[in-house]
Order: structure tokens, then C-alpha cells, then sequence
């Protein structure tokens, strides 16, 4: 048993993102799945790192690919 | 997820070792049905699943059983206070065995808290142990307990979900709540809401930096208030929710106090009412000693109702013989005055003729004859003989007719009927003055003022709430939008917290608006499949179907597209139903559902439309139910076909029950 509505809710962040990068949809699709993967109140503090980090990895490869085109 | 096996230890009315295996879905008998009257332990089953899962057991008022009344008492008399439950079943990820447990501790001897205990959690998954540290979490992912009131089912709860179609309803905003989380929404609001914080703490840096340079202070300065401000909101916020959960938490204890006080009440209508009885019977009593006092004085007469009923016997007798005696002489003086009027006028009145000298002859020998017998009866004398007999009769009627004997009987009954029933009130009583003298009345009104404090509190606590959240969107915008004024005039493309700021606000602006978008389309699918649901459980076929609300309430729509403003207890019932099936279907079609007395309220017609109905809509459909809503001589037709397991839960003795397998 599944209890989410996964598949329906990254659905609607990419129509509601509208963009044609696909690292920003995969980005939110990250983002959700972290958010879904931790439903604790506790678990705040550790899904907002991962989160954080998915960022952080994301920003890292565009200065990269730019000083790269650089 | 697929139930497999769940094995009981000393858990609720169940002593020792108790068992229970679900039918598989694959096959198409993925019907159990649990038979139970009530107190037996059907609520103990699905208790023992959530104990389980969350190691928690609920009551009817949603309050956890304290541990050491949820051993089993037969166990627990004789000194075993271990308990567990271990639950197989099956997801995607393989097999998993889950055992929970409670150990009274070494050091204590009868255990009265919680903390008495020593707990144990174990999970194997495909034969292997789990972490201790993964398996809460793993439970979370599987089956979160904030969902788990739709598909561990209490239908003693289903007029819950009538709050959800009142504004402001707390209950409702509960129900709300949890459906939310069922179908999502939490996991947009809760990365909204994180993305807020990874943002701040991203200008807060890059503020740092920008500190350095100079041109932009005021607007600096306003960001770093604004980083106060909704720092302290959302301290404040914490700090509210903090007091809500408290004031909610001391509210439900005063609430099963209240129960209680309610069923203390009850207890003194009842002593009331015991207290008027014996009165009664003492009445009785006293009036029974009077009669028979005044009964005793005529009893002599007893002694000669035999005799006197032997004379009776024959002065009837006496008495009929002589009436028949005067029914033969009226025939015949009848007979005499005939014959001589045929002599008298010589024509005989049947055929009209003169009569011959012959006949003369004949009619006249037998006018003799008749005159004769006439003349031998005293037919005055027997007159008065009767009349005489009749006086004689009723006379010893009159005697013999009081039945004191009988009467007397019948008063003793009643005054050892109402003495027996005197010590049975006057033993009730005093149980319940003893228990009723522990209540303190004073206590009870205080905490009736006290629950009505904390329920005012909790409505304002909301507001706040509210109002604080509201206030934070706001200085969130208005931080939001400084910060993003401040990327541009600080434009630097190599910038990685620019870079940072920029993807954060983004992705924490489509979560905001995603969840608007995803809430309204839930709700379009919830009522579609509530509704396709409803049109086959419900008996009344110009329903066109269900409109859902703001807070997940379905309203019925009537044939004139109009909202059905009074609803039947049966209807609130397969509204609900449809509710919990439009919710399965959208997210837990591939598990299992365990329905406690599910059809209280509802009529021989809709319990055999939710029967048919309801195995399509679980792949696995565990129903705990009582003779008294499913009789399973007549309603079991429409699903007859689909169980795979029919159990039983019968009374070993009391405080011990135990599971057996029938036969439909």
C-alpha cells in the first residue's frame, strides 16, 4: 500500500513549472520525493538538508558548465 | 501491501496464542469475515493491527488503552504480563515479518504504567533483521499513522466525517487534514515551506557579502528586520502549536473524565430508580401482611370446600333431573290440549279431514293414557323443588366460591417475590453508593468549567495561529521580493549563492502554486470516484451523485441537481463509504482495508449493495462484523463467492476468547 499521490503531484509541479529544463524538473521531482520520503514532523531538519544539497549539487554544475563554456 | 498472517499473544480477550490468516488477493476470494458478538474482541483485532504498526491500542474515544490493561487478564491473573503481536505481509520490497511487543520489567511486580514495561519492535524483511533506527520509518513510508483511519476502519466512528460538511467543524479540520495527507498535499506545503528556510538562510549569507559593499543599507536593513520578524513569527507559531497540542491533549482526558462523569450520572438515575423499587416492594408487602390477616380469618372455610363441593355436586344433579322431568310434562300437556281439540271439533289439522269413528277410538285411549301419567307428577311440587335447589346452590356457591386458599398462595408469592427482590436493589444500591461516594461532584464541575476553558482556548490558539501564518506569507513576500531586487542589482552569473537564491525562490514558488492546483484536483477526483462509488451503494436511484466542499464533505445531489439538505442516518453512512472508497481508489487500491462494524446504521438493502460492492474496491477486505448487522443465513449471497476465510471469535470464558474457522 502506497499512501501517496506521487506520480499525480509531480505532475502538477511540472505543469505549474511550465519550463522545458529538464534539470529544474528533475530537481523538483528530488525535491518531492524527499519531501514524500519524510513525513515525520521530526524528520524536518533532514529532508530540508537533502533538499539543500540537490540544490547545491544543481548550482555547482551550472557555475561548472559556465566557467566551462568560459 | 498484502496481509498474510497475524499471530496474537495474551493480547486483549485473547489468552495465550491466537491466529488469524488473510486471504490471499491473487485468487478472487479476498474476503475475510470475522464474526464476533459484541466484547468478544472484533475491535481487539483491528486494534492489534495498529498496535502493531504504531504501537498504540485506541478506544472509542480515540484514547490510547493504557498498557497494562490491554494484557490479557486471564494472563496477567496469573503473573504473565508479556504481550505481542507479529504481523506478515507482503510489499513490492518482498516479505516482511513485524513483531511488537511488552515485557513487564524485572524490577516491578504488578505493573501500573506504561514505563513498567520493557518494548520490543522487530522487522525481517526477506529473512533478514532490519535496523531498529529504519523500521519507525519504514512503517511511516508503508502505512503512516496519520492515514491509518482509512484502512484500519472503525465504522462505531463513520459519523465523523458528517463534521467535514460544517464550516469550522475542529473534528472536520482533523478529518481534513488526514485526508490531505493521504493524498499528498503535506509533502508540497512541507517542501514549500523548506524551501522558505533554505532560501533565508541563503540571503542571510549573501547579505553578509553584500554588507561589504556599500549603496544598498536601507535595504539591507529591512531584510535583516524582516529576517527577525519572521524568525520570531515562527518561533511564536511553534510556541502556539506547542500550547494547542497541549490544551487538545488535556481536553481529550477531560473528555473521557466527562464519558465517565455521564456514566456516573446514569448510575444515579439508576440508584434513584432502585431506591423507589424498594419502596414499591415494601408497599407491596405491607399491604400483602394486611390481606392476609383479613384472608386468615375465613380460612376455616377451606376445610369444608370438599365436602361442601360434593353436596353441590348432587343438588345439580337433583336439579337437571327434575327440569327434564318438566320438559316431558309440558310436551305432554301440549299433547292432551291437541288431542282434544281433534275430538272436540272431529277434523284432523293435518290433512283436514273428518276423523273416523275408528281413530275417535284410538285418540281417545291415548287421551287416557296421557291424563293418567299427568295426573301421577307433582309437577308443582318439582316447581318449587327446583327453585328451592337454586337458592340451595348458590348459597354454597357463595361459600365455596372465595378460593382464599389460592388467594392466599398468590400473596405469600408476592411478598417473597418482592423480599427477594428488596436484598437483590438493596445489595445493587449499596455498589453503587459505594462507588458513587468516591465521585467527587465538585472535581466534576470543575472540569466540566475546565473543558469549556480549554475548548475556548484551543478556537483562539487556532486564530492565532492563523493570523500568525498569515502574517509570515506576508513578510515572506515582501523579504522574497527585496532579496530578488537584491540579486539583480547584484548580478553576478559565477555568483553561487545568486545562483542558490535564484533556483530556490523558483522552485519554492512552483511548490506554492502547486499546491492549489493539486488540492483542486484531488478534489474533482475524490468526488468523481465518491460519487461513481455512492450510485452503486446507494438503493435510491435518482441520486445523481456527490458534490464535494472545501473541507472534503460530500453533499448528495437529488434529481433536481439540488443539494439534499436532510439526510437519513443510513445515508451520512454510504456517504462516508463512497468517501472512503473515492479515497482508496485514488491511492490505496493495492492494499488492504479492515472495517470494523462497518454497516450499523444501514438497511438489509444497502448492507447487501456495500457487500456486493466493497470487495472490488480493496484487494484485500478483512470485516469484522455481528450477527445483528449481517446475518449470515440472509445477507451473505452477495459475497459469498468472494471469501476466502470465515472466522468466528467465540468466548472461552470471560476475559479469554478465542479464534475459530466456520462454514457459511
Amino acid at each position: 500500500m502506497k499512501i501517496s499521490n506521487k506520480s499525480m503531484a509531480i505532475d502538477i509541479l511540472k505543469r505549474v513549472e511550465g519550463s522545458s529544463s529538464e534539470q529544474i524538473i528533475e530537481i523538483l521531482e528530488a525535491c518531492y520525493k524527499i519531501q514524500n520520503s519524510h513525513q515525520y514532523e521530526t524528520e524536518r531538519k533532514q529532508s530540508r538538508t537533502e533538499m539543500e544539497s540537490v540544490i547545491d549539487e544543481y548550482v555547482k554544475s551550472i557555475i561548472s558548465i559556465e566557467e566551462g563554456q568560459k | 501491501m498484502i496481509l498474510k498472517k497475524m499471530s496474537l499473544i495474551n493480547f486483549m480477550p485473547f489468552f495465550g496464542k491466537a491466529e488469524l490468516d488473510f486471504p490471499t488477493p491473487d485468487s478472487n476470494m479476498n474476503v475475510l469475515l470475522v464474526f464476533g458478538d459484541n466484547m468478544r474482541g472484533k475491535t481487539s483485532l483491528l486494534n492489534a493491527m495498529r498496535w502493531c504498526f504504531y504501537q498504540v491500542a485506541l478506544d472509542r474515544n480515540m484514547k490510547a488503552y493504557p498498557w497494562n490493561s490491554m494484557v490479557n487478564k486471564v494472563a496477567s491473573r496469573k503473573g504473565d504480563w508479556t504481550l505481542s503481536v507479529n504481523l506478515k505481509f507482503e510489499t513490492d520490497e518482498g516479505e516482511h515479518e513485524l513483531i511488537r511487543g511488552i515485557e513487564k520489567r524485572s524490577s516491578v511486580i504488578t505493573p501500573l504504567k506504561d514505563s513498567d514495561f520493557k518494548t520490543s519492535l522487530l522487522l525481517k524483511t526477506n529473512g533478514k533483521p532490519v535496523a531498529g533506527s529504519e523500521i519507525e520509518s519504514f512503517i511511516q513510508r508503508l502505512v503512516p499513522e496519520e492515514t491509518s483511519r482509512f484502512f484500519l476502519f472503525d465504522g462505531e466512528l463513520l459519523q465523523e466525517y458528517e463534521d467535514l460538511l460544517q464550516e469550522g467543524s475542529r473534528q472536520g479540520e482533523a478529518i481534513k487534514g488526514s485526508i490531505e495527507k493521504v493524498l499528498g498535499v503535506p509533502a508540497l506545503t512541507n517542501g514549500r515551506n523548506e524551501l522558505q528556510l533554505i532560501l533565508k538562510d541563503a540571503n542571510r549569507i549573501l547579505r553578509a557579502e553584500q554588507g561589504k559593499r556599500t549603496g544598498h543599507e536601507r535595504q539591507l536593513e529591512k531584510m535583516s528586520e524582516l529576517e527577525t520578524l519572521t524568525t520570531a513569527i515562527e518561533g511564536d507559531i511553534e510556541e502556539l502549536r506547542d500550547k494547542l497540542a497541549s490544551c487538545s491533549r488535556e481536553r481529550k482526558e477531560i473528555e473521557t473524565d466527562i464519558v465517565e462523569v455521564d456514566r456516573l450520572f446514569e448510575k444515579k438515575v439508576e440508584l434513584d430508580t432502585l431506591t423507589n423499587r424498594i419502596k414499591e416492594h415494601k408497599t407491596t408487602i405491607v399491604d400483602g401482611e394486611a390481606e392476609r390477616l383479613a384472608l386468615r380469618s375465613g380460612l376455616w372455610r377451606e376445610l369444608l370446600v370438599s365436602k361442601v363441593q360434593e353436596k353441590l355436586t348432587s343438588l345439580h344433579e337433583e336439579q337437571e333431573a327434575l327440569r327434564q322431568r318438566k320438559d316431558l310434562n309440558t310436551g305432554k300437556s301440549y299433547m292432551l290440549s291437541h288431542l282434544e281439540g281433534i275430538l272436540e271439533k272431529d277434523i284432523c289439522p293435518t290433512c283436514d279431514q273428518e276423523v273416523s269413528e275408528g281413530h275417535k277410538s284410538k285418540i281417545s285411549k291415548k287421551l287416557d293414557d296421557v291424563r293418567t301419567s299427568l295426573s301421577e307428577q307433582d309437577v308443582d311440587g318439582a316447581t318449587n323443588r327446583i327453585l328451592e335447589l337454586s337458592r340451595m346452590i348458590g348459597n354454597l356457591n357463595d361459600f365455596s366460591g372465595s378460593n382464599l386458599a389460592q388467594r392466599l398462595r398468590f400473596i405469600e408469592n408476592t411478598i417473597d417475590k418482592s423480599n427477594i427482590k428488596i436484598i437483590e436493589h438493596e445489595t445493587k444500591k449499596i455498589n453503587l453508593e459505594i462507588e458513587l461516594e468516591s465521585t467527587d461532584s465538585e472535581a466534576i464541575k470543575r472540569k466540566r468549567g475546565r473543558y469549556k476553558i480549554l475548548l475556548q482556548e484551543e478556537g483562539r490558539l487556532e486564530r492565532d495561529i492563523e493570523t500568525q501564518s498569515e502574517n509570515l506569507e506576508k513578510y515572506y513576500s515582501e523579504y522574497n521580493t527585496l532579496s530578488e531586487l537584491m540579486n539583480i542589482t547584484y548580478s553576478d552569473k559565477t555568483s553561487f549563492l545568486n545562483q542558490k537564491i535564484n533556483i530556490t525562490t523558483h522552485l519554492m514558488n512552483v511548490f506554492r502554486d502547486s499546491i492549489a492546483v493539486l488540492r483542486d484536483d484531488l478534489k474533482l477526483r475524490v468526488e468523481e470516484y465518491a460519487s461513481e462509488a455512492f450510485k452503486q451503494l446507494t438503493t435510491q436511484q435518482k441520486y445523481k451523485g456527490l458534490q464535494i466542499n472545501d473541507n472534503y464533505g460530500l453533499n448528495i445531489i437529488d434529481h433536481r441537481d439540488e443539494i439534499l439538505s436532510i439526510r437519513s442516518a443510513g445515508a451520512e453512512q454510504i456517504v462516508a463509504l463512497s468517501l472512503i472508497i473515492g479515497l482508496s481508489k485514488i491511492n490505496m487500491a493495492n492494499g488492504p482495508v479492515v472495517m470494523d462494524t462497518p454497516f450499523g446504521r444501514l438497511d438489509r438493502k444497502h448492507r447487501s449493495s456495500v457487500l456486493k460492492y466493497f470487495p472490488e474496491s480493496a484487494n484485500q477486505l478483512i470485516l469484522l462484523v455481528h450477527d445483528g448487522e449481517v446475518n449470515k443465513d440472509v445477507d451473505l449471497d452477495p459475497i459469498k463467492e468472494r471469501v476466502g476465510l470465515a472466522l468466528e471469535i467465540v468466548e472461552v470464558e470471560p476475559d479469554h476468547s478465542k479464534i475459530v474457522r466456520i462454514s457459511l
